[in-house]
C-alpha cells in the first residue's frame, strides 16, 4: 500500500446525496476556488485549522492552562480566542471535553481513509452505492485523490469523484478510468460573473468537462443556485444547453443555497461575505427546476 | 389491490370521535371513567367475597361477576364491539402475598399471545367439551366457570346489540357466544372478545395477538373466494379493530408476515391489508410487527415500507431466522420457534402454547458493575484481571443471587395469580391440568431483561483507559468520584471524552461488544429453572432506561441519569452516522437474544422521501439483518418537531411516535421520556 497521505476534514458515513445508494463521502481540504457562498468554507486552507464553537464552551479554563501562546482567555465575559497569535498546535483541543475546540483536517494516510470507508461495504452493496471524493477541491491533492481512487477499485468500490472542475485536464485524463460518476459543478456560465464569483476563469472547467464527456466519463452535472446571484433565467437555459451537448451526463442537480457557511465561517474565525442568510423556501427551489427541466431532456433533481 | 383505497365514512367518523375522546383524556390509552369505576368496584367485590377460597377460583368468580355485571353497550357505527375502557387502579403492580390476600385483583403480568386459532376453530361448546375431560379439581372447576363466563360476556353483548338496534352486530355476537365463528367478522369479532376477557382477568398490560394474519386468514379466504367481502370492506373492519386496540392497552403487539418452518412463505391478502389499514388509521395501537425472512414479497415490503413513512413509528421489523434461532437455544423446537410472535415491545415467543413470562426480571448491568468495583480492591493489576475479575463476579453473582431470585418470582407467580380464562386459551393447559402460571403450557420461558450494555462498555472502555493504559486516574480515585457523584468536573468530562465509544464502528469495542455479550447471554440461556421453565435474555428492560435509579458510572454519567436503551449504544456517543451505529450493534449476539435486542433509528423526514427514500429504508433492514441484527424500528422525525411539540403541546396533539416498543403520542408522555426522545433523535436513534 501507498506511503501517500493527504489531508482529510471529514469522513462522512451514510451519505445519501453525493451520488447513488448509502456512500461514504471523503472530504479533503484545500479548494483553489474562492466561491462567495461556500458551504465549506472549513474545506478552502491546505492546513489544518482550529475550531471554536463559543455555545460549546463550558468556560473551564483548560485550554487556556496548556496555551503556549496565551490564545485563550476565560473571564467574566467568556471566552476570547485571539487567532492571529494562534499556533495551530491543538493542545486547547486536546483538553477541550465539551468540544468547543476542534482541530478540523488530519493528516491522513490512504490505508487509514480505506479503513474507514471499507467498514460500511455491507451497506454499498445493499444500496449500490459507494466511495464519494469531495472537498475542497480533490484534484488540489491529486496523487493522494488517485491512489484514493486505486485503492477503492482494488475493493470493487463504485467511485464518485465530486469537483469544481478547475485542474489540469491532462490530470483528469489520469484518473477517469478509476471515476464510475464525476459530480462535476456549475456555478455560473457568464465567464465574468464567474471569475468574480468564485475567483477563477470558468472556460477551462467547461473545456474540461466536454473532454471528459467525450472520453466516456459519466457525470452529474451540480448546479449551485445562489439567490440574487445566479437565480437567473438565462443561467438556468445555460445549464440545459450545457447539459445538452453531454452524452454521457446522468442528470442535474440543483443544489440550493444554504447558509450554514455562515456559521461554519465564524466557527474559525473567517468572514462569510454572503449576505443571503436564509434557506429559500420550497417554491423557490421548484420554480428552478422547472425553469432548467423547461429546456432539456436529462432529468434535473434537487441535489 | 390499489392503496389508494379511501377509508369508509363510518371509519373517517369514528376516527374522528376517537381523536376527540384522545383530547379529552390526554393519555395514549382510552379510558373511561364509568367503565373504570364498575370495574373496580366488580374486582373489589369479587376477591373480597372470594377471601380463603383456592387464587384460581376467586379469579374464575371474578370473571363470571364481571361477564354478568360489567356495563355493556355499543357505540354509534361500530362494527367490532365490547369496550376495554378500563384499568384497575393496583393495574399491572407486583403486589405482595399479603395484599393479594387483602383482596384486590391479580395482576397476572400480561405479556401473552394465547392461542386464538384454536379458540376460533373450536368455538366455546367444543372448548368445554375438552374441559370435560380434565381431572376434577379446582383447575377444572375455574376452566369451566371461566369459559361459561365468556359465554356469558358475549351473549350480553348480543342482546345489548339487538336492544340498540344494531341486528347485524347481534347476530355476529349470538353466533359466537357458543359456536365456533364462521366468518371474517364473527372470528375478528371473537378475537376482541378474548381481548377484553384477558385484559379483565389479567389486570395488564400487552396481551398481544401473535400471528394475526396467519390464524384469521382462512376465514377471510373464503369471504374472498366467495365474494361476500372485497378488500374495502376488510380495510373497514380491521380500521375498526385497531380502533378498539387503542383502549385499555399500551402495548398489544400483532405480527405479520413471515415463513413457516421449511422457509415457505406465508403471507397472504390479510397481511397486505393489516400493513394499509394501520397506514391508514394512523392510530397508536395494535404495534405492528412484522417477520423478514428470506422470502419476502415485493408487495410486502412496499406495503411495510409505505407504513414505516407515515410516521406512526411502525412497523417494528424482526429477523426471522436470528429470532428463531434465540428461541431455539432456549429449548424450544424448531417447528415452535418458528411459529414465533411478538409479545408487548420486542419479545418473541411461540404463539399460543407458550407461557413466555418476558418480563419476568430486569437485571442491571451498570449497577453490577459498580457492586464489583466497590468490592474489587485493584492496585497491581493490569485492565485483562479487572474485566476477567468483573465477567466470574458477574456468573457468581447471575447464579447465586438474581437466578434464586428469578425462581422465586416465578413461584409467587405461580401461587399469586393462575389465572383459569387465559390458561383455557393456551394451549398445553388443558392436557396438562395445570394454569399457565403453574407451567401447564407446552413451554415455559422466563424473560431476563438486561440494561445498559452500551453504558457498560462504554465504562468498561473509559476504566482502560484512563486507568490502567494512561494511568490519569487509580482505581480508587475513580470509585471515590463514583461514590460521590463526580464532585471532580475534569474527570466527569474526562471519561465522557473516552474515544471509541460502543456505536462508533471500532473494531476492539466491536469485539468487546462481542465477546461480552455472547458472555452475559450464554450464562442467561445456559441455566434452566426448575419446572421446565428457560430464562431467555434481551438486552432491554421496558422504560428502566430512563426510570431506574443506577448510580454514577465510569463512562461520565452521572447518579440517576439516563442509561443506553435496549442493546443500542451508551448516552455519550456523539458524531457516528448510523451505519455506524449499526456495524458496531451488529456485533451483539443476537442469536441468543430472543427476548428482544431492539433498534431503533431515527431518520429525517428528507432522507426518505419517495421511492428512492422507502429503498433506503429496506436497504439499511437488509444490510442490518444481512450481518446478523435481530430487530430495526424507525422514529421519522426530527428532533425539531419533538422540541416544538414539548413547547407547544396544543398544537402538536396528533404527533405519534415509537416511545420504546410500542408507539404513542408524544404529548402525553413524561417529561423525562420526552428528553430522551429528543436526544435520541438528535443522535440518530
Amino acid at each position: 500500500m501507498t506511503q501517500i497521505t493527504g489531508k482529510v476534514f471529514d469522513i462522512q458515513k451514510f451519505s445519501i446525496n453525493d451520488g447513488p445508494g448509502i456512500r461514504t463521502t471523503v472530504f479533503l481540504k484545500g479548494c483553489p476556488l474562492d466561491c462567495l457562498w461556500c458551504h465549506n468554507p472549513e474545506s478552502k486552507g491546505g492546513d489544518p485549522e482550529i475550531s471554536f464553537i463559543s455555545e460549546k464552551c463550558i468556560l473551564c479554563g483548560y485550554c487556556a492552562a496548556v496555551c503556549p501562546n496565551k490564545c485563550h482567555a476565560i473571564s467574566g465575559k467568556g471566552h476570547s480566542y485571539d487567532r492571529a497569535k494562534c499556533l495551530r498546535c491543538g493542545k486547547c483541543t486536546m483538553e477541550c471535553y465539551s468540544k468547543a475546540l476542534e482541530v478540523i483536517g488530519k493528516e491522513m494516510s490512504v490505508e487509514e481513509v480505506m479503513s474507514e470507508v471499507l467498514k460500511d461495504v455491507p451497506f454499498y452493496e445493499t444500496s449500490n452505492g459507494g466511495m464519494t471524493i469531495s472537498g475542497g477541491e480533490p484534484m488540489a491533492q491529486f496523487q493522494f485523490t488517485k491512489a484514493l481512487l486505486e485503492e477503492a477499485k482494488r475493493h470493487k468500490l463504485h467511485n464518485c469523484l465530486e469537483t469544481s472542475g478547475y485542474a489540469p485536464m491532462e490530470r483528469y485524463r489520469e484518473i477517469f478510468r478509476l471515476v464510475d460518476i464525476f459530480l462535476f459543478d456549475f456555478k455560473e456560465s457568464e465567464p465574468a460573473r464567474h471569475l468574480k464569483c468564485t475567483g477563477v476563469p470558468q472556460e477551462v472547467i467547461i473545456r474540461n468537462l466536454v473532454e471528459l464527456d467525450s472520453l466516456g466519463a459519466k457525470s452529474v452535472l451540480r448546479c449551485p443556485i445562489i439567490p440574487k446571484i445566479n437565480d437567473r433565467k438565462s443561467h438556468f437555459k445555460e445549464i440545459a444547453k450545457l447539459a445538452d451537448r453531454l452524452s454521457n451526463i446522468i442528470e442535474i442537480n440543483i443544489l440550493p443555497y444554504h447558509p450554514l457557511g455562515k456559521s461554519k465561517s465564524s466557527r474559525i474565525g473567517k468572514e462569510y461575505p454572503m449576505s443571503c442568510k436564509e434557506f429559500p423556501e420550497d417554491d423557490e427551489v421548484r420554480s428552478w427546476i422547472e425553469a432548467v427541466q423547461d429546456s432539456t431532456k436529462v432529468p434535473v433533481k434537487k441535489g | 389491490m390499489s392503496t389508494e383505497r379511501k377509508l369508509t365514512a363510518r371509519v373517517v367518523r369514528l376516527r374522528a370521535e376517537l381523536e376527540k375522546e384522545f383530547a379529552d383524556v390526554r393519555r395514549h390509552m382510552l379510558l373511561c371513567d364509568e367503565e373504570q369505576r364498575a370495574f373496580a368496584e366488580i374486582s373489589n367485590r369479587a376477591y373480597a367475597a372470594g377471601k380463603g377460597r383456592p387464587e384460581v377460583l376467586r379469579c374464575a368468580d371474578f370473571l363470571k361477576l364481571f361477564a354478568e355485571t360489567m356495563p355493556v353497550g355499543i357505540r354509534k357505527d361500530e362494527l367490532i364491539v365490547g369496550s376495554q375502557r378500563f384499568t384497575h387502579p393496583d393495574w399491572g403492580r407486583y403486589l405482595s402475598k399479603e395484599q393479594l390476600e387483602e383482596g384486590g385483583p391479580h395482576s397476572n403480568h400480561g405479556h401473552i399471545i394465547v392461542d386464538y386459532g384454536r379458540i376460533l376453530r373450536r368455538g366455546i361448546s367444543s372448548a368445554r367439551k375438552e374441559l370435560k375431560s380434565m381431572p376434577q379439581g379446582d383447575n377444572r372447576e375455574a376452566f369451566i366457570l371461566a369459559l361459561d363466563a365468556f359465554s356469558t360476556f358475549i351473549r350480553r353483548h348480543s342482546e345489548a346489540c339487538a336492544q340498540a338496534g344494531r341486528d347485524d352486530i347481534a347476530a355476529v355476537c349470538a353466533n359466537i357466544a357458543e359456536k365456533a365463528p364462521l366468518t371474517f367478522q364473527e372470528a375478528l369479532q371473537m378475537v376482541w372478545f378474548i381481548q377484553i376477557f384477558l385484559h379483565a382477568e389479567g389486570n395488564c398490560a400487552a396481551i398481544s395477538f401473535g400471528r394475526f394474519d396467519q390464524y384469521l386468514w382462512p376465514y377471510l379466504k373464503l369471504e374472498l373466494a366467495k365474494e361476500r367481502m372485497d378488500a374495502g370492506d376488510v380495510l373497514e373492519l380491521l380500521c375498526c379493530f385497531f380502533m378498539k386496540c387503542c383502549e385499555g392497552d399500551e402495548s398489544q403487539n400483532l405480527v405479520v408476515g413471515g415463513a413457516d418452518l421449511d422457509g415457505e412463505s406465508m403471507e397472504n391478502a390479510l397481511s397486505l391489508l393489516v400493513l394499509e389499514a394501520s397506514r391508514k388509521i394512523k392510530v397508536w395501537q395494535p404495534s405492528i410487527s412484522v417477520r423478514i425472512g428470506k422470502d419476502v414479497s415485493e408487495k410486502f415490503w412496499k406495503e411495510a415500507l409505505l407504513l414505516s413513512t407515515a410516521g406512526t413509528g411502525m412497523p417494528s421489523f424482526f429477523n426471522e431466522t436470528v429470532v428463531q434461532a434465540g428461541l431455539e437455544k432456549a429449548g424450544v423446537p424448531a417447528a415452535r420457534a418458528a411459529d414465533f410472535g411478538i409479545v408487548g415491545c420486542y419479545e418473541a415467543a411461540p404463539q399460543g402454547d407458550s407461557y413466555p413470562m418476558t418480563v419476568g426480571a430486569g437485571v442491571s448491568l451498570p449497577s453490577i458493575l459498580w457492586d464489583f468495583m466497590k468490592t474489587y480492591p485493584g492496585g497491581n493489576d493490569d485492565f485483562t484481571n479487572f474485566y476477567s475479575e468483573f465477567k466470574s463476579f458477574f456468573k457468581s453473582h447471575y447464579e447465586q443471587k438474581l437466578l434464586p431470585s428469578f425462581v422465586e418470582r416465578w413461584e409467587h407467580q405461580k401461587r399469586s395469580c393462575p389465572s383459569p380464562f387465559e390458561s383455557v386459551c393456551v394451549t398445553g393447559c388443558i392436557e396438562s391440568g395445570l394454569a399457565a402460571e403453574e407451567g401447564g403450557a407446552k413451554f415455559n420461558l422466563f424473560g431476563v431483561n438486561i440494561l445498559g450494555l452500551g453504558t457498560l462498555i462504554d465504562s468498561l472502555l473509559s476504566i482502560k483507559k484512563l486507568i490502567y493504559d494512561d494511568n490519569e486516574f487509580t482505581l480508587a480515585q475513580m470509585k471515590e468520584q463514583l461514590g460521590q457523584n463526580f464532585p471532580d468536573r475534569k474527570l466527569l468530562l474526562r471519561c465522557r471524552s473516552v474515544p471509541g465509544k460502543y456505536g462508533s464502528d471500532n473494531a476492539r469495542t466491536n469485539l468487546l461488544a462481542r465477546e461480552l455479550s455472547t458472555f452475559i447471554a450464554r450464562i442467561v440461556i445456559s441455566k434452566p429453572m426448575p419446572n421446565g421453565v428457560r430464562p431467555y435474555p434481551g438486552f432491554f428492560w421496558f422504560g428502566a432506561d430512563v426510570t431506574a435509579k443506577t448510580p454514577a458510572s465510569a463512562d461520565g454519567r452521572m447518579d440517576n441519569d439516563r442509561l443506553s436503551y435496549g442493546c443500542g449504544p451508551g448516552v455519550f456517543l456523539e458524531g457516528p452516522a448510523i451505519t455506524s451505529i449499526l456495524n458496531s450493534v451488529s456485533n451483539m449476539d443476537h442469536g441468543s437474544c430472543a427476548c428482544g435486542n431492539p433498534m431503533t433509528i431515527s431518520l429525517d423526514k428528507g432522507d426518505v422521501g419517495g421511492k428512492a427514500g422507502t429503498d433506503r429504508i429496506r436497504q439499511i433492514i437488509e444490510t442490518y439483518f444481512s450481518q446478523g441484527g435481530s430487530h430495526l424500528q424507525f422514529n421519522i422525525i426530527s428532533p425539531e418537531d419533538l422540541r416544538g411539540a414539548r413547547e407547544q403541546p396544543e398544537d402538536h396533539q396528533d404527533l405519534t411516535v415509537r416511545i420504546s416498543g410500542y408507539s404513542a403520542r408524544f404529548v402525553t408522555l413524561d417529561p423525562r421520556w420526552q428528553d430522551a426522545l429528543i436526544e435520541r433523535a438528535e443522535k440518530g436513534m
